[in-house]
């Protein structure tokens, strides 16, 4: 079972989720400030981390950020429906995903396991490296490469782009992106899309104001390529 | 509306008081008549009236040569042929010749008037409204009773019957014998014939 | 008086003003993510409740102007008019009267003194009647001499035919003071000064009585000249009096403009006022009638402007209320929402006795259910504070409708009957259109009756989704009020499985697409839900 951080200031939630996971047989570690829950990640080593973005002092946002310079943990953030300038900034600072407060346990626990789970591997045959232009995509190692420098990607960016590579060309709304990519509804927050879409692009394209590798069709989605 | 009504009458108003052009008018008194000089001289005519055209009594001025005496005289010392003059009052005595001359002169007047006009007068459309050949009126001199200054009576004898004249005929007969008596027209009338007498008038009430 | 419109903008005050029935279509760039809370800042104007007329100079045939304009004229011309008449009557009369007296006087002094035997000759008649014509004053005259049937004239005609009766009559009565009379006639359009003296004789001396002598005298004058003069008169008067007119026509249109001006200025005024601009002013200077108003007007508008100020921030108040109930309740019912799930197994597994088991269970249903009307509460504090954003995406209409029902499970087409029409692609925000949609077939399949019927299809430049039912249809009474909040239909029933805004969230978010959501009943029965959004 997933071992998951939490940082949640209100004790209320904090007792509430560690208990509703710990049930469904998590490991939950929890934290009351992101100074704490930051200490904590070292010692713990979490499979995911559950971060609230109304944080007392360091806040979530600034939490994400943190933890994005030096690993690709999956982040998923815990907000309140309303406050939407801070999904779209804990989005940009790398999280994988949102869960809007309050939320039973069982969404909580689906998301973190959508998140977690690996992406499908497409049927056989197909070989372990793909090339495209100067990316190199390891399926199977669930690595890329750009010019041979191998690329820190977060597990919503690299699903996101394995999810266009499988096959290229081919247009994907955003509303079918975040359901197979992110497992959420088709009626979902397509920010998220966007958002992983510009954090991808600011690591694989050489300008990310000009895309080559991730292209938009406006009104319609994206697609990888054509090169 | 009645406002409206009000500036509606006072735009008539308006209209009435600038009715332009010049309007008739009926007859406007303006001024005395003119006096005008009768020929011949009052001395040597006499002042017939006869009736016009129009039923009016219209003058007529004819030459008698001789003035009707017009002053009377103190009585001379007494003689045969002096009479009492009743026509000034007592104490007055004419001459018994010229009284009967002047009375001839006034009876040759109402003769005159009774004969009628002259071929120049009814050329001039005047007829005369008297009984045709009727004798000759003579005038009486009628004392005034009563204190009434100014006032003289003349009493016009008639032979005919003056009851059933016409008032054309009445003030030939008045004027004539005004204006042969009194000059100055003032006197009134009696018209006495056979058959009575007509209420006293003056020359200006019957004209 | 002098009136000026002024508009001082108060941004802070708009921004509340705007009743939620006219909530615009706000577009997603105008907003930023601010807090519920938060003041939203200034935003454009809401649209008109009804378009005006452009406003502007109208021409109007009996408009209070030319009312004005025409009154002045009318006492300007009665002006003139009773002036140039007055004056005319008196310059004719005097024009007349000294033509008139001149003519008798003379007239009369030519008879006068004449010489004439009566009856008169006709020779020296003529003589002096020839006479008298020629020595006409102030112009000739005919001369005319009657007596008895003799007639003698200064013309070739016996007599005038201008004489009339009256004047000839009136000439030969014998009064006690005879007197000389004139009469003007107009005949053929011609007037004209007829005058009669009658001569009179002194039977005696000067000093007696004059008496007619049946002589009179008569004397026709033309007074064509005097009519040219009275009508040179006219002409000058009316010359006069249309320059007049046309020069009072000036200060008219300055007096009408000096009275028209401030109502027209009290009129725009009002109608800024109308449009929702409380602090509409005018400057009211002077003392008179107009600016008594003026101040009226704005007394009235300030007490307004203070009036509706205070309902807003009363509003605002109750508004935040609920904002800040709603996000208070949240964080503890977060915590109460993760632990549902526990309660749910334990009072499942048998472990807890029978009536702690219900307890639970109570409490586990009741917060799930809390938890939605915080939602919905929040979701309505948000419009309100118009901080509900709109994250457009071009979509399928008929996918969104069909992955709705599918995320809900109302999958079965004997209770929802779809007709979507492929192809219709839509720009609207799906996670509300998804709301929408729900809230409607949810609405239809709790109290309508199945099947529920759900349309799709474009219509112009809008697509129209349409959710009808087979149940009973909505009383007339409650139609009007199916998008209220809160609004039972069924006063019995005071608790279902909505919160009962999920109607009044329904609008609200048809409304941010700048569409329209309407209720009715079908003829065939049943009520119908017709949304409306632009493409």
């Amino acid at each position: 079972m997933p071992r998951v951080l939490l940082i949640e200031d209100d004790p209320s939630v904090r007792e509430g989720v560690e208990l509703g996971l710990r049930r469904r047989g998590h490991e939950v570690r929890t934290a009351a400030t992101g100074e704490a829950g930051l200490a904590a990640l070292g010692e713990f080593r979490p499979d995911l981390l559950l971060l609230d973005l109304m944080l007392p002092g360091m806040n979530g946002v600034q939490v994400c950020h943190r933890v994005r310079e030096s690993s690709q943990l999956p982040i998923i953030m815990l907000t309140a429906r309303g406050d939407d300038f801070d999904v779209v900034i804990g989005l940009e600072a790398g999280a994988d995903d949102y869960i809007v407060k309050p939320a039973r346990t069982e969404v909580i626990e689906a998301r973190i396991r959508a998140v977690l789970r690996r992406i499908e591997e497409p049927g056989a045959g197909r070989p372990g490296v793909e090339f495209h232009g100067q990316l190199a995509v390891d399926r199977a190692g669930l690595t890329v490469a750009k010019a041979g420098e191998r690329l820190a990607l977060a597990p919503s960016e690299l699903k996101l782009l394995l999810h266009l590579t499988a096959a290229p060309e081919q247009v994907f709304s955003r509303q079918q992106l975040l359901e197979h990519v992110w497992e959420h509804s088709y009626h979902g927050d397509a920010r998220l899309v966007d958002a992983c879409v510009r954090r991808l692009r600011n690591k694989i394209e050489d300008t990310p104001g000009e895309p080559r590798y991730i292209q938009t069709l406006r009104g319609f989605g994206y697609r990888f390529g054509p090169l | 509306m009645t406002r409206r009504r009000v500036a509606a009458a006072a735009l008539a108003g308006l209209l009435s008081l600038t009715a332009c052009g010049i309007q008739g008018t009926d007859v406007v008194e303006a001024g005395g008549a003119p006096t005008v000089l009768v020929a011949p001289n009052p001395e040597s005519r006499m002042l017939l009236y006869f009736v016009g055209p129009d039923g009016r009594s219209v003058p007529v001025a004819r030459d008698v040569g001789f003035g009707a005496p017009e002053t009377t005289f103190a009585a001379d010392p007494p003689g045969d042929d002096r009479v009492p003059y009743d026509g000034f009052g007592s104490g007055y005595d004419i001459d018994e010749k010229a009284l009967s001359r002047w009375r001839a002169e006034n009876d040759k007047v109402l003769a005159a008037l009774v004969a009628g006009p002259n071929k120049a007068e009814a050329a001039a459309g005047l007829t005369t409204a008297l009984p045709h050949g009727a004798g000759v009126p003579h005038i009486q001199e009628e004392k005034v009773s009563g204190g009434q200054q100014g006032r003289r009576l003349l009493r016009l004898r008639t032979p005919f019957k003056v009851t059933d004249l016409p008032p054309e005929a009445v003030r030939q007969l008045v004027c004539t014998t005004v204006y042969a008596k009194d000059p100055i027209g003032g006197a009134e009338v009696t018209v006495t014939g056979p058959d009575g007498s007509l209420t006293p008038t003056t020359c200006a009430d019957t004209l | 008086m002098k009136t000026r419109v002024k508009t001082r903008v108060k941004a802070g005050v708009k921004s509340r003003a705007k009743s939620r029935v006219e909530s615009p279509a706000v577009s997603p760039g105008q907003e930023a993510g601010h807090r519920p809370a938060a003041d939203p800042g200034p935003e454009p104007e809401p649209a008109p409740r009804r378009r005006r007329r452009a406003r502007g100079p109208r021409p109007r045939p009996f408009g209070l102007r030319t009312r004005l304009v025409l009154a002045f004229l009318l006492v300007a011309a009665v002006g003139c008019g009773t002036t140039a008449a007055l004056t005319y009557r008196a310059a004719r009369n005097a024009i007349l009267e000294q033509t008139q007296n001149t003519a008798v006087s003379a007239f009369r002094e030519q008879v006068q003194g004449l010489n004439t035997a009566l009856p008169p000759s006709a020779e020296s008649l003529r003589d002096q009647v020839l006479r008298i014509a020629r020595q006409g004053k102030p112009r000739t005259w005919r001369v005319y001499a009657e007596y008895g049937s003799v007639r003698i004239s200064s013309t070739d005609r016996p007599t005038s035919s201008v004489i009339t009766p009256e004047l000839r009559a009136r000439a030969q009565e014998n009064a006690e003071s005879p007197h000389g009379s004139f009469q003007r006639v107009v005949k053929n359009g011609t007037p004209y000064l007829t005058m009669a003296v009658p001569a009179l004789f002194h039977a005696l001396s000067a000093d007696d009585t004059a008496r007619p002598t049946g002589l009179v005298f008569y004397a026709v004058m033309e007074l064509d000249e005097e009519e040219a003069n009275v009508e040179a008169m006219v002409a000058a008067a009316r010359d006069g009096a249309l320059p007049a007119l046309a020069v009072a026509l000036i200060p008219a249109l300055i007096a009408s403009r000096g009275v028209l001006r401030p109502v027209r200025e009290l009129g725009i005024a009002a109608h800024n006022m109308g449009r929702g601009r409380l602090d509409t002013r005018i400057q009211a200077k002077g003392s008179d009638e107009l600016s008594d108003l003026a101040r009226t007007f704005n007394e009235s508008a300030a007490e307004l402007e203070r009036s509706v100020a205070e309902l807003r921030r009363a509003e605002a108040r109750a508004r935040r209320f609920a904002s800040d109930v709603s996000h208070e309740l949240r964080t503890p019912l977060a915590g109460m929402l993760a632990v549902t799930e526990v309660l749910d197994e334990d009072a499942d597994s048998g472990t807890l006795d029978s009536d702690t088991a219900r307890a639970v269970r109570l409490i586990s249903a009741e917060t799930g259910r809390l938890a939605v009307l915080v939602e919905d509460l929040m979701e309505i504090s948000r419009f309100d504070a118009r901080a509900a954003e709109l994250h457009t995406d071009e979509v399928d209409a008929a996918d969104c409708v069909r992955k709705t029902l599918q995320n809900r499970h109302w999958t079965d087409p004997a209770s929802v009957v779809l007709y979507l029409a492929p192809g219709i692609r839509a720009r609207l925000d799906p996670r509300r259109f998804d709301v929408v949609v729900a809230n409607l077939v949810g609405n239809a399949l709790r109290h309508g009756g199945a099947p529920v019927t759900v349309r799709v299809h474009a219509e112009g430049d809008h697509f129209v989704t349409e959710v009808a039912d087979r149940g009973p249809g909505i009383h007339p009474d409650v139609l009007p009020h199916v998008f209220d909040r809160f609004y039972k239909a069924d006063q019995a029933r005071t608790r279902s499985a909505g919160s009962g805004l999920g109607l009044a969230i329904t609008l609200e978010n048809v409304r941010l697409h700048g569409g329209t959501v309407e209720a009715a009943n079908h003829p065939d029965g049943g009520a119908v839900f017709t949304v409306r959004m632009p493409l």
